[in-house]
């Protein structure tokens, strides 16, 4: 294996290390590309994906981690763009990086929070993308109502729990707990039990197509939750009525994690990251599946707008 | 694992200015090194060498260490960052890690920014245990010209305990799969050798002068150590002290994306008086 720095980017210079497999080693038709757990540098969280990136090239996939920009080491755009529209920009302009530079012209997206959401979306966009893994992906659209939706009944289990808890009990006596937020999240839901909010419907339906869309390409999904966290909640949406027949299409794997955190500090855990990803790259083949273009959709400047 | 070593020329996309990644050192153990070059058409006559903190410490400093780099990139410094052998993109695990192995990093490292900026004047900023061993790398090579020492590690037995509570008080525990040789310290596996070698580390034995001018910066509400500055000072260095009240963004989640500026702006101030 080598490892080797990069620098990419039209509009802000991004810094990456592409790893690439040994000599030797059986080249795999497709490449990865690990993107930003939020705001944390390339190397991921606890190094995370420096240890993935090794793993997966010793299965023969060139590897990109990079910093997208205003992250870690990478300039900050001046065109003001919004970070929804510029990650998958960034995303596609490394893509097109590794096709030039390797050859490879299929691709598997991994990330974790906002890096998932950005992996959908890319995956969304680009013809050349065929697997996509989403580590506690949460957010996909920027609508707060969608987001409080999402959110709100995670919450409401978590006061559930505290209930059985006496240290709860003591700070809600004691005035420590937030009362505002308690107040706020239970009239959410009644609010989400008693009315239907066109708007988060509109999210809902929208999302659904797009995960459609992705399940029609044939695209390889990991979905991998850590248990308790909303992500699940995120996906159980944007399924809504069709899950039977999302999850028949045998495209989605869905893996949760019980006990980790939301970037999965613990090694335990960082270890069950590693084997899932490598295990479903194993069994699912991301690098067999047809794509009908080599090139992106051709829709950049229209998400640049 | 071979990996594009110093003097390799990196691949590069258009548009790539400012700051420059690259692998250097032993082929077989490369650093991962950025050098940023001075912003400002006069160049100063000293290089800056950033000193990451190490662990979990590690990912919650680098935010405020690339703001660092930039500013003092503004003012005229070349600026070299780094991660240490098996650390951050270098190559290796951290799961080997050991603290000569990085001090010899931070030695490599001294001599790269040398070359790259063309300068033998090098003024060393280090955060945490990044200072301490910055310090011990300074007296055993002969004295940088300057030095900031952040927070830096003053008792490595009481680092270690301070390491293993944190770790404890995030919910961890020891994990019963792990083997015996390692032990968890909040996402990172630090081997029972390292752990020993950061436990004996004992700055107040130094016999040398690791600078001429050094520069104590403390942040944070806990006490400060009074007996390493007196200490280097006996030695011959000339002794700055800084307290800054501010969060210590070591301790931070990296999602808070804390910047200590106040901390970072007067690093800055303090290294362009010296270099004026």
């Amino acid at each position: 294996m080598s490892e080797q720095a990069v620098l990419f980017g039209q509009t802000a210079p991004m810094v990456g290390v592409l790893t690439d497999p040994s000599e030797g080693t059986k080249r795999q038709d497709a490449a990865v590309v690990l993107l930003n757990a939020g705001i944390v540098h390339r190397v991921g969280p606890s190094g995370l994906y420096v240890k993935l990136a090794r793993r997966l090239a010793g299965l023969g996939y060139v590897v990109v981690r990079f910093d997208g920009s205003g992250i870690g080491d990478s300039e900050v755009r001046r065109d003001h763009l919004p970070f929804e529209k510029s990650a998958v920009l960034e995303t596609i302009e490394v893509m097109d990086y590794v096709t030039r530079a390797r050859g490879v012209h299929k691709f598997v997206l991994v990330g974790i929070c906002s890096g998932a959401v950005t992996a959908f979306k890319t995956a969304c966009e680009d013809r050349r993308v065929t697997g996509a893994a989403l580590l506690n992906a949460q957010g996909f659209h920027q609508s707060g109502r969608w987001n409080a939706y999402a959110m709100n009944p995670g919450w409401v289990r978590e006061y559930w729990r505290n209930l059985r808890s006496v240290r709860s009990w003591r700070n809600a006596l004691t005035g420590r707990t937030q009362y505002r937020r308690l107040i706020g999240v239970m009239l959410g839901q009644i609010k989400i039990i008693v009315s239907r909010d066109k708007a988060v419907s509109a999210v809902a339906t929208s999302l659904a197509s797009q995960l459609a869309g992705v399940v029609e390409r044939n695209i390889r999904l990991l979905f991998m939750f850590s248990k308790g966290d909303h992500s699940a909640n995120y996906l159980n949406l944007m399924m809504g009525g069709q899950k039977k027949s999302f999850r028949a299409s045998g495209l989605i794997t869905e893996e949760t994690i019980i006990g980790a955190d939301h970037t999965f500090t613990r090694m335990a855990h960082q270890q069950r990251v590693i084997d899932t990803v490598e295990g479903w790259l194993v069994r699912t083949r991301p690098e067999g599946v047809g794509v009908r273009g080599k090139e992106s959709l051709g829709r950049r400047q229209e998400i640049a707008k | 694992m071979t990996i594009a070593a110093g003097g390799t020329p990196i691949a590069r996309g258009p548009g790539g200015a400012g700051i420059e990644p690259f692998y250097f050192g032993d082929r077989d153990r490369s650093l991962f090194g950025c050098h940023q070059a001075p912003l400002t058409r006069m160049t100063r006559t000293c290089g800056i060498l950033l000193c990451y903190p190490i662990g979990p410490e590690y990912i919650r400093s680098h935010r405020a260490f690339r703001q660092l780099a930039a500013r003092l990139s503004k003012a005229g410094f070349h600026v070299l960052r780094f991660d240490y052998s098996g650390c951050g993109d270098s190559a290796g695990d951290f799961e080997t890690g050991r603290l000569d192995d990085w001090q010899r990093s931070i030695s490599l490292a001294v001599d790269e920014l040398k070359r790259r900026a063309g300068l033998s004047c090098v003024c060393v900023i280090g955060l945490r245990l990044g200072a301490t061993m910055a310090l011990l790398v300074g007296a055993r090579r002969g004295c940088f010209d300057a030095m900031v020492l952040w927070n830096s590690v003053c008792d490595g037995a009481a680092y270690v305990r301070e390491l293993q509570l944190w770790h404890e008080s995030a919910g961890g525990g020891a994990d019963p799969n792990r083997d015996d040789g390692f032990a968890e310290i909040v996402g990172y596996a630090f081997n029972r050798s390292l752990l020993d070698d950061i436990a004996h580390v004992d700055p107040l034995a130094l016999l040398r002068q690791p600078a001429k001018r050094i520069l104590f910066v403390h942040t944070g509400d806990t006490d400060e150590n009074d007996r390493l500055p007196a200490c280097v000072q006996q030695l011959g260095a000339v002794v700055d002290r800084l307290r800054i009240p501010g969060p210590q963004l070591w301790l931070q989640e990296p999602y808070q994306a804390v910047i200590p500026h106040q901390a970072l702006q007067s690093i800055v101030s303090w290294v362009t008086t010296v270099y004026a």
